[in-house]
């Protein structure tokens, strides 16, 4: 079965035109899964990081969301212990005008602005919201172990 | 509508109805799923076999055929998206007949604005009436588990039934959907060699008209006649493809960001509406967004071109762009329909243009096709600013899937089964487990071994490691009564809502009857047309 | 078709559980929280009634390698239970003799499995088997 248009000409764009700090490429044998990896913001604490992620889009995409998860380890309010990412874009606001590419950016910029009122993993959005200077510690030092 | 113009393709048609008519046929005879037919009344069958003919209407109303064309598209997707559509059909073909709606253009994968008109004319002859597709891709990955349980229930067994007749329609259905793209290559050879043309072949001149300029839809990146719906809100384009796909999201708890929200200190979170998680009536359903600007209450607007083929118009192979210079045809394809078709036009001109000037008088609104050709030229003016969800001409995704309201319904019945199940599958295994009381110390080892499994389900395992006062076993009671009640009112609302919902239905069916009776009659009309 | 890859579809599995959409009768989730890799998995099944099982909670682990779903689950019982398809020494759950393991499909899922297994305890060759004192483990 051929890969629609749509999912050919992003997939086109992600290696010819890609975004800084971002890289997605896809497996040879499944071509709507992704191997994605994303830099870590500036002045955040995963500055310096470089954390995996694995992307997939399912039959319905673009009408729905891309699938997206962590693979490395991160300490972060809305990532769960699995990686999971709290999202508004990847859920109930995703849109069918948002591409790989907007979903990636999202996701980056979720790590410059974490949103401990919005949780995803409760015990780190506690920590964030008592003990801000040691949650940015502890989220510095999960990077340095496991983000190189 | 009607045009076929051949003695051939219609008795090739009569297997289908013909590409003429609306697909009232049945699709594949005696196959209705036969469901427990022990203490189903005579009503319920018939509802069930009105809900298996809708199936099939559904289904080959999603076939595209040459044969039924609106100004160069047609009244069935090119299914670029493969899953399952649930768009009303029938909908959608009247909005596209009425022209308030694009037709189903065939899209061009890529367009340059250099090509010469011989090179977007190859690209145009190349494509297929639909994406070519193959039996693999019939392949059902669904499993049910209900299928694997010990016993199987009436619902399980009826989604079986109801799966292999889906089955069997899709294999039917891509059967007629790969005869009727084979009759349009054999035609358009047929006419290619210069045997005799087809009414229903576009012209290059109409081919050169719509794809000149093609636009690229945002959504699928695939290119299209410029021609193309507009957002209400933000006057973007999109296909009708694409805005055919959309539709609510699954019925869901306000404000519920979910997916994801499991962690153990859940439960302890203090919720918006506490003790309410799950609660039935919590479930809403929202009217789709603007994909662009996330506007609520999406909806376009369409400005149908200045000419009119196919359905309520001339015949596509008539089409000539007054406009334009004639010796520009010197790809040789295109010279070769010319002389096939100005072959055809030399016999039998005069008699095919009555025709469809008399359609054209049997269709609302149509002003003479010729004079509307001659006009030519000078494309609709383009909107700015954003128009109301209210404002006429307006086509919101609501109005092609109007079942979100049962959608919702059933979703809330669903859930408050559930809530209702597990409340009383947690009260009798309490109860139960009173009355054993002196087993408890073993069961309580077996499963503080599943804990962890049981945890994330705070279902049985936990609810048996402890015995009941008296007190806990009245209140156990009272809830259940509770719950009953609920479930009591809840029916009535459904009942209600389901009052609404077929009267919406019959609105509909109304109004789509109206248009039957004016395609009948064009048709009929048509069919007394030379061949 | 495009394959939903292990993880995503481990996911989907996971989901379910948790939020106990699945088949009352059995349940199932990860031994460790923290378990990235999404490989080793708790379930427990509920004893069909009208059965030497019934009332009885069995407990077992999954392990879902790198290769699930293409390829089955490992199958372990921890709970003591007599049934031709368990091994009696280790209490794995013996592919041969168990038909879902045998012909295993990439739409199987672990609910499947255990609904699967229930099915076997219930059967008429297996219902009236003599089992072993309850709480006892492999």
């Amino acid at each position: 079965m051929s890969l629609p248009k749509r999912i050919v000409r992003e997939t086109e764009r992600l290696i010819s035109d890609p975004v800084p700090g971002i890289t997605a490429v896809p497996h040879s044998d499944n071509m709507r899964y992704f191997n994605v990896t994303i830099e870590g913001p500036e002045s955040s604490p995963y500055e310096n990081g470089k954390f995996k992620l694995e992307l997939f889009l399912p039959d319905e995409y673009p009408m729905v969301a891309p699938k997206v998860r962590f693979l490395t380890k991160i300490y972060h309010p809305n990532i769960d212990r699995l990686g999971r990412i709290c999202l508004d874009v990847l859920k109930n606001n995703w849109s069918p005008a948002l591409q790989i590419r907007t979903i990636l950016l999202s996701v980056q910029a979720l790590l410059s602005s974490p949103n401990p009122d919005d949780p995803l993993a409760n015990e780190v959005a506690e920590e964030w919201k008592n003990d801000n200077v040691h949650a940015i510690a502890t989220a510095r030092e999960w990077t340095h172990q496991y983000a190189n | 509508m009607g045009n076929t113009p051949t003695k051939e393709t219609r008795s090739n048609a009569s297997s289908f109805g013909g590409p003429g008519s609306l697909s009232r046929d049945i699709l594949i005879g005696g196959t209705e799923p036969t469901v427990g037919s022990a203490g189903i009344t005579r009503k319920k069958r018939e509802k069930e076999k009105e809900r298996l003919r809708r199936k099939e209407e559904h289904v080959c109303n999603l076939i595209v055929r040459y044969g039924e064309n609106v100004d160069g598209g047609f009244l069935a997707p090119y299914s670029n998206y493969k899953y399952t559509l649930s768009y009303k059909t029938q909908v959608v073909r009247d909005l596209i007949i009425e022209r308030r709606l694009a037709p189903f253009y065939t899209p061009l994968e890529s367009y340059d604005e250099d090509w010469t008109d011989g090179q977007l004319l190859k690209q145009l002859k190349k494509l297929s009436l639909h994406i070519p597709c193959t039996s693999i891709e019939l392949q059902d990955d669904e499993e049910d588990p209900d299928e694997h349980k010990i016993y199987q229930s009436v619902n399980s067994l009826r989604r079986k039934d109801n799966k292999l007749f889906k089955k069997k329609l899709k294999i039917r259905a891509l059967q007629l959907q790969n005869e009727a793209d084979e009759r349009y290559v054999r035609d358009k050879k047929t006419q290619g060699s210069g045997i005799r043309t087809f009414a229903d072949i576009p012209s290059d001149d109409l081919l050169l008209k719509l794809y000149r300029g093609a636009q690229e839809c945002p959504i699928c990146f695939l290119y299209y006649p410029k021609n193309m719906n507009l957002t209400r809100c933000c006057v973007q384009p999109i296909c009708t493809e694409c805005f055919v796909q959309m539709k609510r999201l699954e019925p869901h708890i306000p404000h519920d960001e979910s997916g994801g929200h499991h962690d153990d200190e859940r439960e302890t979170e203090v919720d918006a509406n506490p003790g309410s998680e799950g609660d039935s009536d919590d479930l809403i359903s929202e009217p789709v967004k603007c994909p662009f600007c996330a506007m609520p209450e999406f909806g376009v607007i369409y400005s149908a071109p200045d000419f009119k083929t196919g359905i309520g118009g001339t015949p596509p192979s008539e089409y000539r762009d007054s406009s334009k210079p004639i010796e520009e045809e010197k790809d040789e394809d295109s010279s070769s329909t010319k002389i096939a078709s100005s072959l055809h036009d030399s016999t039998k001109p005069s008699r095919i243009l009555s025709v469809y000037k008399g359609d054209a008088q049997h269709s609302r609104s149509f002003s003479s096709a010729s004079q509307r050709q001659s006009e030519n030229g000078t494309p609709v003016k383009k909107r700015r600013g954003s128009l109301p969800p209210t404002a006429p001409g307006v086509i919101s995704i609501d109005d092609i899937q109007p079942d979100w309201e049962q959608r919702l319904l059933n979703a809330r019945s669903k859930s408050a089964r559930r809530s209702a199940a597990a409340t009383a599958l947690h009260a009798s295994s309490l109860i139960v487990e009173d009355s054993r009381h002196s087993n408890i110390s073993n069961q309580e080892r077996s499963s503080s071994v599943s804990n962890r499994a049981g945890d994330y389900r705070g279902g049985f395992s936990k609810a048996r490691s402890r015995t009941l006062s008296r007190q806990e076993q009245v209140e156990i009671e009272q809830k259940m009564v509770e719950e009953a009640l609920r479930l009591s009112l809840l029916d009535e609302e459904e009942r209600k809502l389901k009052q609404k919902v077929q009267q919406k239905e019959q609105e509909r069916e109304t109004e789509h009857n109206k248009i039957q009776t004016d395609l009948e009659v064009q048709r009929r009309a048509s069919s007394s047309s030379p061949r | 078709m495009f394959k939903v890859p292990r993880n995503f579809k481990l996911l989907e599995e996971l989901e379910k559980g948790e939020k106990g959409l699945g088949a009352e009768s059995c349940s199932y989730g990860l031994s460790d929280p923290d378990d990235m890799t999404l490989t080793h998995w708790n379930a427990t099944i509920l004893g069909p009634p009208n059965s030497t099982h019934e009332n009885r909670i069995y407990s077992l682990t999954i392990e879902c390698g790198p290769t699930y779903p293409d390829t089955p689950p490992l199958v372990k019982f921890i709970s003591k239970i007599n049934l031709p398809c368990v091994d009696q020494s280790c209490g794995r759950v013996k592919p041969d003799n168990f038909p879902i393991l045998r012909n295993w499909k990439r739409s199987y899922s672990m609910e499947i499995l255990l609904l699967e297994l229930r099915k076997e305890m219930a059967s008429s060759l297996n219902r009236k088997l003599s089992q072993p004192e309850e709480g006892e483990t492999f």
